[in-house]
């Protein structure tokens, strides 16, 4: 059987109440979304917290979701506007931001293996977590998930050329963000590269 | 090919086959975000850095598990529409609960305090109360109706989300119920003024004697019994010369219509058109007696429900775009709400004077219905979004036959407090209007 039609038989049973039907489509879908909350709040503990809210949302509004969307859009398109909420709420609690940003990176818990990009990946992990929410947001979503213009558009209800004008403004902070770092030379020998 | 390949294709991974390299160049035609990538040399370099995601704890599922409710999300959605209800059947009775506390407590200090001065002083509040009666209740229904609506496209209804839309809606009828009070004020003055010339806007106008000058009123219904010794004109609102009538100079309506006979106007007798009388006795004129008020609210009301029906094909045409602007709604209400306001009055105040000089020519008066019609097309969008947004209430589904449900059902409640009274149909036409107007906007980040 397809995964399209497999999708569409767990969201049917989990809509009936079948936990063991939500399940498949939780594995199927953690890392996305684990990823997303743990690269908007860059914190894995507030990550996982966050995750779990996400996927509990998602059960108690299972029986909304339209069947002519993608389920992935839904999923993340719940995950974001989690997100923002949380970041909104924890600025109004006055946490400082910086603080939050610099004690991320060094224990990422994504399977990062080969030592030679490791220290690549940190500086652009720890440059991305830098960029404004919405503009991390889109960053993250384009990048990490590779979704297109179109799926951005959907996930953040932002219109594509405001998607377009705000991934190339990321891309340019980066750049900057990176510059400052002196973790550009890597970049630039990518450049000639290409 | 999607963008996922599209990506390990750009950091060069993998060999590349010639009908992989077509598929690859087909994506690229279709997908401007891989464009974007290839054309940028930072892309790559960022790609390439962003292949691993960060993956939840082994027991992430496990644990979520145990926290999944018992009920299965049906039933939750079910629950949760019941609480709603619940929560509006809450406040219904608190307000009757309340009003009728006042109705007896009103009553016995009547009885109590009969013959002192208190007991005279409760006597005058009560027959006062007791006149204001009839519109107090008129106001109350159409602040429910308006209110409701307002919930209806938000995320979730709230006592004080209530309470603040209730008196949005009681504040905008207060206001238009002082209005109907200037144009009653206005035409006791008319009526036994021996002005040269009368002109009002939005008050209509009772002449019961003789004018020397002209008479005239912008968005108000001339009844004229008596004599005009100029001309009588009127913009958006009807003339109508009882038998008796007599004028000297032109008779003229601007998208209104004119009840008159020949021989009554020395002058000529001029309307832009008999039917579409768009604003008609948009403010409750007192010369409502000339025309049924069932027909003179449908008339009133012709242009909301052109628009309603065009916000329909909005629907149908842009469905997208539609559904964009019904997500602003719930997130950002009363933002909507106040830009919205705001486009509809700086609207009017555009649209008014440029009513008034077209009026004043015959071939300019052809033209009022045009410029009505082209006023209104900025609402087309944001109706179907508020539709949008309502069908999702109705029907628990974000597709077009829901919108077109969530159409259908402003044009029932507009048509509704229309028949009942054409102010409040045009209000809540209005404020609907002027809600999606402004999501649209937001969602079109046409605005800061
Ligand atoms: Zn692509």
């Amino acid at each position: 059987m397809e995964p399209q039609t497999d999708e569409l038989r767990w969201i049917e049973s989990a809509v009936r109440g079948n936990h063991e039907a939500f399940a498949r489509l939780v594995d199927a879908y953690k890392a996305p979304v684990y990823n997303l909350a743990y690269r908007m709040l860059r914190s894995a503990p507030e990550a996982e917290d966050a995750a779990q809210e996400i996927f509990l949302r998602a059960y108690t509004k299972l029986a909304t979701y339209d069947r002519e969307r993608k389920f992935s859009t839904w999923l993340l398109s719940i995950a974001s506007n989690y997100c923002i909420d949380v970041l909104r709420r924890r600025r109004a609690t006055l946490v400082e931001l910086d603080e939050v940003a610099y004690a991320v990176p060094s224990s990422a818990p994504g399977p990062e293996s080969s030592a030679l990009d490791h220290e690549q990946r940190e500086a652009v992990a720890r440059a991305i977590s830098q960029l404004p929410d919405t503009y991390r947001l889109i960053t993250v979503l384009r990048y990490y998930h590779d979704l297109s213009y179109e799926e951005i558009e959907h996930i953040t209800n932002l219109s594509q050329s405001t998607v377009k004008t705000r991934l190339f403004r990321a891309r340019r902070q980066l750049e900057e963000l990176l510059e400052a770092e002196g973790a550009l030379p890597w970049i630039a020998e990518q450049r000639t590269h290409a | 090919m999607d963008c996922r390949t599209a990506h390990t294709r750009l950091i060069g991974a993998g060999e590349l086959q010639p009908d992989e390299y077509q598929a690859h160049q087909d994506h690229l035609a279709v997908c401007a975000a891989c464009r974007d990538d290839q054309d940028d040399p930072f892309s790559r370099a960022l790609v390439q850095t962003t292949r691993e995601l960060a993956l939840p704890p082994p027991d992430f599922t496990a644990k979520l598990m145990q926290r999944l409710p018992a009920e299965s999300p049906l039933t939750l959605a079910q629950q949760s529409a019941q609480r709603v209800q619940r929560r509006w059947q809450q406040i219904g009775l608190a307000v009757a609960a309340g009003l009728s506390i006042a109705v007896v407590a009103g009553i016995s200090l009547q009885h109590l305090w009969a013959g002192t001065t208190l007991g005279l002083a409760a006597d005058v509040v009560l027959t006062v109360a007791g006149a204001a009666i009839g519109p107090l209740v008129t106001l109350l229904g159409s602040a429910v109706v308006v209110t409701l609506l307002l919930n209806g496209v938000m995320r979730r209804p709230s006592v004080g989300r209530a309470l603040g839309s209730a008196a949005l809606a009681a504040l905008l009828l207060l206001s238009g119920g002082m209005v109907t009070a200037m144009n009653d004020a206005a035409n006791a003055a008319a009526s036994f003024a021996q002005e040269s010339t009368i002109a009002t806007v939005l008050q209509p106008i009772r002449v019961t004697q003789a004018i020397d000058g002209d008479v005239a009123s912008l968005l108000g219904t001339i009844v004229v019994d008596g004599l005009v010794r100029g001309n009588v004109a009127s913009v958006a609102g009807t003339v109508t010369l009882a038998p008796a009538a007599r004028v000297g100079g032109d008779v003229l309506a601007g998208i209104g219509q004119i009840q008159a006979a020949p021989e009554q106007v020395v002058g000529a007798i001029r309307s832009s058109t008999g039917t579409l009388a768009v604003g008609t006795g948009w403010f409750g004129a007192s010369g409502a007696t000339v025309t049924p008020n069932v027909v003179r609210s449908l008339s009133a009301l012709f242009g909301a429900l052109v628009t309603l029906a065009l916000a329909g094909l909005a629907v149908l045409l842009w469905p997208q775009r539609t559904l964009r602007a019904s997500h602003v709604l719930p997130r950002q209400p009363w933002a909507a709400l106040g830009i919205g306001v705001l486009i509809t009055v700086l609207l009017v105040l555009l649209t008014l004077p440029v009513l008034a000089l077209l009026a004043a020519t015959v071939v300019g008066l052809l033209l009022v219905p045009l410029l009505l019609l082209a006023a209104h097309l900025p609402y087309v969008q944001g109706l179907a979004a508020v539709g949008q947004a309502l069908g999702y209430r109705l029907t628990g589904g974000a597709t077009v036959a829901s919108a077109l449900w969530g159409v259908a059902a402003q044009l029932i409640v507009v048509i509704g407090l229309g028949i009942w009274t054409p102010f409040a149909g045009l209000l809540t036409f209005y404020l609907l209007a002027s809600l999606g107007l402004g999501a649209d906007l937001l969602a079109r980040r046409l605005l800061p």
